[in-house]
């Protein structure tokens, strides 16, 4: 029966659907840690899978790769279409969901109750499924199909924060309902146009939408745009649509912020990356469209806001959430300046904030996991105490800060260049600069606790997290002083997925 | 005016009033019922339209689950809103005003209702409706084009016969030659679809995708061109039982059994729904397994049979429903259904073709392999939402004996 199937042609489905069935295999994975490692080993598989699949991205002629599920003509079925920036989005979810699933054993073995592992870990396994499975696609309604599915299983992480602090279920609640106002407005937007189009393929939208006669001034696009924008913002936390996030991130649990700080907002911007520039195209969405503008003053004020907000913070994890909306601020302010560089390092900041930011909050747990709690009064003089775990806040917050020699510095060249480059944009660059500011004060003051403080109560006697959760950590804080050294890979990628999403439809 | 705008305009009314009714009202009992009116309302609008399916899982979905569980989650927070001082939020009333002027304002360039030169009916849709996508790019592993089928005519034909949208949205000639060249092109295959073939007393087979076996294109719209999409759907129903269990379920140490009120005192409760589960359970298995013929499927169907589950544990107790289907059951049949589907969509995939290719599941007849692959995830979905369904009732339920 296996002698007509072949891995290769099928990668762009296996990448989606092995954890969708792994995911439910993984409840009846019953009790201790066979739950853990059949999700460690889904992922694993499903990050192997997507390196396969960047290869033969970088190897097709056509620059892309279509699987048409069902063998139903692509303008019938529902097309999976990878190209150079989704195979890279790709990667960075698998990758991140791998090395998050790693860490998260001691991590969830404190904060969630052991007799419903193998649920947390199936909804964990799914919510990768559907982050992927709205980045691998070349359809408009599959995406919103899978966004329901990264949603939900999102809202249900972050509630089982629960058993370390209560909040966590408000802060849940009020994502689930931004969350769906956003979806809503994803949906209805999507609705719009293929009443306009009579098609929901990506490709043909694009071309349809390109047909219309005098398309600026139909009604019913205009008003598809705006809800899309609206919602695309809500789900990528665009300030100031970004009022769910830093609660959600802060009493999530830490594993679960660690995963999410490093993909579901990414996937959101991917979504933005493919509505705007694949779908409605540059023409239309920035030049026609003050979307720009909108997107790049939005941006802005959101890096400086959320900046000044990060300083004033004392919890660890909410001083990483308010940052996470400021670096999510770069990669809208990259893309919005439509062209080559700004797009470019949006998409390779993309996956050097993930890697960052994902180490940093895996840092962050680590210190909730020996201490219970994670304010900056109770890290002071953790430096001796847990080295690893606090070298490696520092060199992620390094990161964010963009110093030399890491990966934040990579993003933030592109970004300068981008910004200097477009006409009468040269204000986003010198945002880019106080932000990088507000980012060696935030991370100063966690340098300053950790390091030149003497420790005090049970700080003092904590000893470093267990290897489980450090080496994880510093995998991902490894990769991103690697990309920083060397950014040929990441670089190269970027700007090939920057050409073709500027030169229309993939 | 047409009786059917009339009506329209009479169900529209009330479906405003009954919106407005659910936020004004204070008891959370009443809007929960008044929003299984809203469902059923809106139900007899989509009938009016001509959307049966999307009728029946309103129906089933909006007015009959939704309102039972609403009722559950009621029992837990009250029947009665918290006594808050009403006063007017402004930012949110504008952008509530907002929001609503830029759906009309969106509708001014939409198509008219049932225009048949709409792009949504006459780009793509017609293959699709005479099931004959299959063949139309002579895909391999899909039917062969009927003898005689003129196949370089329907490849050139993609829904833009009539040339490019003029600029004038009103242009009459364009139109009908739009809708003349569009449905002048179907006419034989639709009618070839639809007459049944008789020969030596053998049903032969109508020559389209699925050998005749689906007349209600719906079916073959999300079961098979867009069957990825149901899978996913059916996975969001399943995640959300999970998402359920894992948040409220309690320690299984503590017992799943916490039984509560029983009716079975009243005997014409009791009677009434012995004599209706049957019927109940057939219509819920008639409704999966025939979905291709009239309006249903999987979705409504598993609703259905929930409600029979549903009303046996409301009459006699948990304590008897559990007999029926123990919680552990309920768990594991509620991911079956998710992986009989997302299996079949691997054993076509393993067979050598893509993924949910249904017509590799029967080599000699491809038609009959599609009918299969779709028969079996039907019942795939309909396991996953009757047991979700299930599930979440007993959760509900469970907590409320706290």
């Amino acid at each position: 029966m296996l002698d007509a199937f072949e891995i290769v042609p099928n990668l762009p489905v296996l990448v989606v659907t092995t954890p969708l069935i792994g995911g439910i295999l993984t409840i009846a994975m019953g009790r201790g840690k066979g739950p853990w490692a059949w999700a460690t080993l889904i992922t694993g598989v499903v990050f192997y899978f997507t390196v396969l699949l960047m290869q033969q991205v970088l190897a097709a002629k056509t620059g892309f790769i279509s699987y048409e599920l069902g063998n139903w003509p692509r303008q019938w079925g529902i097309e999976y279409r990878v190209d150079a920036l989704n195979a890279f989005i790709l990667l960075t979810v698998a990758g991140v969901g791998f090395v998050t699933t790693l860490y998260a054993q001691k991590s969830v073995e404190k904060e969630i109750p052991q007799d419903r592992h193998n649920f947390f870990y199936a909804v964990w396994v799914l919510a990768i499924c559907g982050l992927l499975g709205i980045t691998v696609t070349g359809d408009a309604f599959n995406v919103y199909v899978l966004l329901e599915i990264s949603s939900l299983t999102v809202y249900a992480l972050i509630a089982m924060g629960k058993d370390m602090n209560r909040q966590a279920l408000t802060a849940s609640l009020r994502y689930l309902i931004l969350g769906s106002v956003g979806a809503s407005f994803i949906l209805l937007g999507i609705g719009y146009l293929m009443m306009v189009t009579g098609t929901l393929n990506m490709e043909d939208m694009h071309d349809r939408l390109a047909a219309l006669p005098d398309i600026v001034h139909h009604r019913t696009v205009l008003v598809a745009f705006a809800f899309l924008l609206c919602g695309l913002g809500l789900k990528m936390a665009l300030f100031p649509l970004h009022m769910w996030l830093p609660k959600a991130y802060t009493y999530a649990p830490s594993a679960v912020s660690a995963l999410l700080s490093a993909t579901a907002t990414k996937v959101g911007i991917y979504m933005a990356f493919r509505f705007l520039f694949t779908i409605f195209g540059v023409g239309f969405s920035f030049v026609a469209m003050p979307a720009n503008l909108v997107l790049s003053v939005a941006a802005c004020a959101g890096i400086l806001v959320t900046g000044v907000t990060a300083v004033r913070q004392t919890n660890l994890k909410r001083m990483l959430a308010y940052s996470s909306v400021g670096q999510l601020g770069y990669i809208v302010a990259g893309f919005s300046l439509a062209n080559v560089h700004g797009v470019a390092g949006s998409v390779v900041h993309i996956f050097n904030h993930a890697v960052m930011k994902g180490g940093m909050f895996m840092a962050a747990g680590a210190i909730m996991y020996r201490l219970g709690r994670c304010d900056l009064r109770s890290i002071r003089g953790l430096g001796k105490r847990m080295p690893l775990t606090m070298a490696a806040f520092v060199a992620g917050g390094l990161g964010l800060v963009g110093f030399p020699l890491t990966a934040g510095f990579i993003s933030k060249w592109y970004l300068v260049q981008g910004a200097l480059e477009a006409p009468h944009m040269w204000p986003v660059a010198a945002v880019v600069l106080v932000g990088s500011l507000l980012a060696v004060a935030y991370t100063w003051r966690v340098v300053e606790a950790a390091y030149f403080q003497e420790p005090e109560g049970e700080s003092a006697l904590v000893t470093e997290a267990p290897l489980s959760m450090v080496a994880p950590m510093w995998i991902l804080i490894g990769a991103s002083v690697y990309f920083g050294v060397s950014a040929t890979f990441t670089g190269e990628i970027s700007m090939r997925a920057a050409k073709s999403l500027l030169g229309g439809a993939p | 005016m047409t009786a059917v705008v009339i009506i329209d305009a009479l169900l529209l009314l009330l479906v405003t009033a009954t919106a407005v009714a659910i936020v004004e009202v204070r008891s959370l009992y009443a809007s929960s019922i008044l929003t299984g009116i809203y469902s059923l309302l809106m139900a007899l609008v989509w009938v009016n339209m001509h959307s049966m399916d999307v009728s029946f899982t309103e129906a089933a979905v909006g007015g009959g689950i939704s309102t039972i569980l609403l009722i559950g989650t009621i029992v837990h927070v009250g029947r009665e809103e918290k006594p808050i001082k009403k006063r007017l939020h402004l930012p949110a009333l504008i952008f509530t005003a907002l929001t609503g002027a830029a759906l009309i304002y969106g509708t001014l360039d939409m198509p008219r209702f049932g225009d048949p030169a709409a792009p949504i009916h006459h780009y793509r849709v017609p293959e699709m409706m005479a099931q004959t996508v299959g063949f139309v790019n002579g895909t391999p592993g899909k039917q062969k084009p009927p003898e005689g089928f003129d196949l370089e005519r329907y490849r050139r034909f993609d829904g833009r016969v009539a040339g490019p949208i003029p600029a004038d949205p009103k242009d009459t000639a364009w139109r009908e030659k739009s809708i003349l060249q569009t449905y002048g092109l179907m006419v034989p295959q639709v009618r070839a679809a639809h007459e049944p073939h008789a020969e030596e007393g053998h049903h032969l087979h109508p020559p389209d995708d699925f050998n005749g076996h689906v007349p209600n294109s719906v079916t073959s719209l999300l079961a098979a061109y867009r069957g990825y999409d149901t899978m996913f759907e059916t996975t969001v129903i399943f995640t959300a039982g999970v998402s359920l269990i894992l948040l409220l379920r309690r320690p299984r140490r503590e017992g799943y059994l916490q039984p509560g009120a029983v009716m079975s005192d009243q005997v014409i409760l009791r009677v009434v729904t012995k004599l209706s589960i049957p019927f109940i359970l057939i219509f819920g298995f008639y409704v999966i397994t025939h979905g291709e013929l009239g309006p249903g499927g999987g979705f409504q169907g598993g609703v259905v049979l929930a409600t029979a589950f549903i009303l046996y544990a409301l009459i006699f107790g948990r304590a008897a429903l559990y007999r029926v289907v123990p919680p552990p059951v309920s768990d594991i049949l509620a991911g079956v259904g998710v992986l009989i589907y997302s299996g079949t969509g691997a054993v076509c995939m393993l067979l050598g073709g893509k993924f949910l290719d249904y017509s590799m599941l029967n080599k000699e007849l491809p038609g009959d392999g599609e009918s299969l692959g779709m028969t079996l995830v039907e019942y795939g979905v309909g396991i996953t939402v009757s047991m979700v369904m299930l599930t979440i009732f007993n959760q509900l339920a469970e907590e409320r004996s706290t």
